[in-house]
């Protein structure tokens, strides 16, 4: 089981590395663990997805004092994130459309964590499956979605 | 499309990127997870990648209705930002999604979109747009902002005020699209729709209505020009239908009538409530210039400010006003401007649902939504306090250290024991000025002290002593009635959920510490020497007696407590951490020496741990 204080000190040497020099990467962290807290989600997989998108942000918002942050700054900024593609230029009903061509048991078990909104243990009983291979499927499911939605997984 | 960025080159990307999707779902192995970690730092790509996970599983819970979460668009960051830092505050007491679109309290604001920024509402906004045209969202709609003159709405209803102009302005929804010159109209789009007449299910739909003008209602197979008064339905398949006739166009019209004109009630009320505001800062003024300034403030001050002839106009309910005055004139200034009922209303609103808050935490469930939503209605009037003294209350914790400088907790308070019905006795009221006074005397005291080589965290421990201690003399002077109201005894001083306790103040700074057989006390001392002060090597070595003598402190008076429970410490235990790592800090900064490498971290630093043994789950997970 993942403890606290180790991993947010993981998560500050991510931040700041990713924030390559610049402050805030306890902040970055913080902010990570309070989200999690609020959503009370303690996924290491989450934090450090939301870690490195709040570094990220934090990059953009301060802009460029060095070569190698502009560079990287610039990068991120050319992408797209997922979550434009899927708010913004697919629309939701691409999404919803390619969640259908998830092939199953995998679609279901996306369905019943994200679209119903029920805690990895909710969607292992619904499924009668144990609770990590309900958590397995969400994954796959999502690398495929990931796939069909034109992404790298 | 090929994506061959120069990380590709990294070892282990082919490797690993497979397992970033079960990382996220927590359902790697031990040695697996840790080598995804160790990768991440080092690979811009698969933290990319990682992201793109996470918000495809927002955007697929964002398909489940109304409770949208995905929002990022550079304006509406700057908004959140700010009521963020405010309300770090209370706010983060309690397990809720910080809301999206919300910037001022009441609910009428305005906000500003350019081309390439989405709003997600979560309560109903307006929105202004460069041409001059404005839309209001209910909650739940999803708005993107896609050119000068075009809109995409995928979830939820706008209602669309278009300012004229040659350019046709566009408005997508789903598959289809509404194209106007200049009118007024709404959309709506639906995940089902019933049928009114066979009460079927029609599926997905998108639905306009217009109020003025002409618009063209048009998908790829069909096209539809609709009038005031008109209204059609798009199926997903593309067909467009009419609505039956003027009374179901009038019906879908209705509600959002109505919230319009509650949303401009809210901000009559709004722009009233700061006419007073500014009228009592007027009279207060006045007062000011007809005083001398080292004269002492009446000790009832609830007499005094509101009956100046100044303003007459000051309603009865507001001259019951409380303030506990500092002594300090530019304080008093700053205290006196607060609309202390605001705050006590918030508190009101909050106390009656700390018990099953308190409960839900400890027993690990989630919160109501209702609860939810009553607590951060409650909440935002607390924030409004602090966003009105932020800054003018001397604290080393800006944010909830000025909340919790005592005069602002008993003027909140004695706002909430007002609405109670046990007000502040006079004598009551002269006492707190006087711990008011004693409060800023020692302060002041304190600061004195500080020098060069003071560390941050020494100053907010010091802060925390002395307001525990002013406020453990305020509780004292509670009468057994007046405890009843504010005291909610079982959660009293525990982080994030006593509003009337100093330890809101170290919200921000606090973390909580698991400690555990595999993780004892002593060994995470050394990592957060190391992430924090920056410690290795030699300067890790020599900082080994402090940090011995640190976990000496902390080992004997360790709390137990489960896993759910880790971040409920109380005020005690915050106090006995924080004095415990600013003497380690010292002593480390006294040892390594000024110029070290890490002495600017400890220095500047103002985080610290409030460990806590952790009751490890027998599941073995």
């Amino acid at each position: 089981m993942e403890l606290e204080s180790t991993l947010r000190a993981r998560l500050v040497a991510y931040a700041a590395r990713t924030l390559a020099g610049q402050d805030g990467a306890e902040d970055v962290a913080q902010e990570a663990l309070l989200a999690a807290q609020r959503a009370g989600i303690d996924s290491p997989g989450w934090l450090y997805a939301v870690t490195y998108r709040r570094a990220v942000d934090r990059l953009r918002r301060a802009g460029r004092a060095s070569a190698a942050k502009a560079e990287l700054a610039q990068r991120v900024e050319s992408q797209p994130s997922a979550a434009e593609v899927a708010a913004g230029r697919e629309q939701a009903s691409q999404l919803r459309a390619r969640l259908e061509e998830v092939s199953e048991p995998f679609r279901s078990a996306l369905r019943l964590r994200y679209l119903e909104g029920l805690a990895f243990g909710e969607v292992a009983e619904r499924l009668g499956t144990p609770e990590r291979t309900a958590r397995s499927r969400v994954a796959r499911g999502l690398a495929q979605l990931r796939q069909l939605m034109g992404g790298q997984a | 499309m090929s994506d061959m960025s120069p990380e590709d080159d990294q070892s282990g990307c082919a490797e690993l990127r497979p397992l970033l999707a079960d990382f996220l779902t927590e359902c790697l192995g031990a040695e697996e997870q840790a080598r995804v970690e160790a990768h991440l730092p080092g690979c811009p790509a698969c933290s990319e990648e990682l992201v793109g996970l996470l918000e495809l599983s927002e955007g697929l819970a964002a398909l489940a209705g109304p409770a949208l979460r995905v929002h990022r668009g550079g304006g509406w960051k700057v908004a959140l930002g700010l009521i963020a830092a405010a309300a770090l505050l209370l706010v983060s007491w309690i397990a809720w999604r910080a809301p999206a679109a919300r910037v001022v309290i009441a609910g009428a604001e305005v906000q500003r979109l350019t081309p390439g920024q989405a709003l997600v509402a979560r309560e109903a906004s307006r929105v202004l747009l460069p041409c001059g045209s404005e839309v209001e969202v209910e909650a739940g709609a999803t708005l993107r902002f896609l050119g000068k003159r075009e809109l995409a709405l995928d979830t939820g209803v706008g209602w669309f005020r278009v300012a004229k102009a040659e350019e046709p302005f566009l408005v997508r929804a789903r598959g289809a699209r509404v194209r106007v010159l200049g009118t007024s109209f709404r959309v709506e789009v639906k995940e089902s729709d019933m049928s009114p007449k066979q009460g079927a299910a029609l599926g997905a739909a998108v639905i306009v209505a217009v109020v003025t003008g002409v618009v063209v209602f048009e998908t790829d197979h069909a096209s539809e020009e609709l009038r005031a008064g008109q209204g059609a339905r798009a199926s997903t398949a593309g067909g467009i239908t009419r609505l039956a006739d003027e009374e179901e166009v009038a019906k879908r019209l209705a509600p959002l009538e109505e919230a319009r004109a509650a949303l401009e009630a809210e901000n009559a009320e709004l722009k009233e409530r700061e006419r007073k505001l500014e009228a009592r800062v007027a009279a207060l003024k006045e007062q000011l210039r007809g005083k001398p300034v080292a004269a002492p403030e009446t000790p009832v001050a609830r007499e005094a400010a509101p009956k100046t002839p100044v303003v007459p106009e000051v309603p009865e309910e507001e001259s019951k006003g409380y303030r506990v005055h500092p002594a300090d004139t530019d304080q008093n200034e700053a205290l006196a401007k607060v609309d202390w009922s605001r705050a006590g209303e918030g508190a009101v609103e909050m106390f009656p649902h700390l018990e099953s808050v308190w409960q839900s935490i400890r027993e690990g469930k989630s919160i109501s939504p209702e609860v939810q939503k009553t607590l951060y209605k409650a909440n935002q009037k607390l924030v409004e306090v602090v966003l009105e003294i932020q800054g003018k209350v001397p604290t080393h914790t800006s944010g909830n250290g000025e909340f919790t400088h005592p005069l602002v907790l008993v003027n909140v308070m004695g706002e909430h024991l007002n609405r109670a019905g046990e007000p502040f006795q006079a004598e009551q009221l002269q006492r707190l000025e006087q711990i008011g006074a004693a409060y800023q005397a020692s302060w002041d005291q304190a600061q004195s002290r500080y020098g060069a080589a003071t560390p941050a965290l020494r100053k907010l421990s010091d802060e925390l002593v002395l307001k525990r201690d002013a406020m453990a003399k305020v509780e004292e002077l509670l009468t057994p009635a007046q405890r009843e109201i504010v005291i909610f005894k079982e959660a009293q001083h525990v982080n994030r959920l006593d509003i009337y306790s100093p330890i809101m103040a170290v919200i921000a700074n606090a973390k909580p510490l698991g400690v555990t057989d595999e993780a004892p006390l002593r060994t995470s001392l050394d990592q957060i020497a190391g992430t924090y002060w920056g410690l290795t090597g030699n300067d890790l070595a020599a900082a080994a007696p402090a940090l011995d003598a640190w976990a000496r402190t902390l080992e004997t008076e360790l709390v137990s407590a489960p896993r759910n429970l880790l971040g409920s410490f109380t005020l005690s235990e915050a106090v006995r951490s924080a004095n415990a790592q600013a003497t380690a800090a010292e002593e480390v900064l006294r040892v390594l020496g000024a110029d070290s490498d890490s002495a600017k971290l400890i220095l500047n630093s103002t985080a610290f741990s409030v460990p806590r043994k952790v009751e490890v789950p027998q599941d073995g997970k």
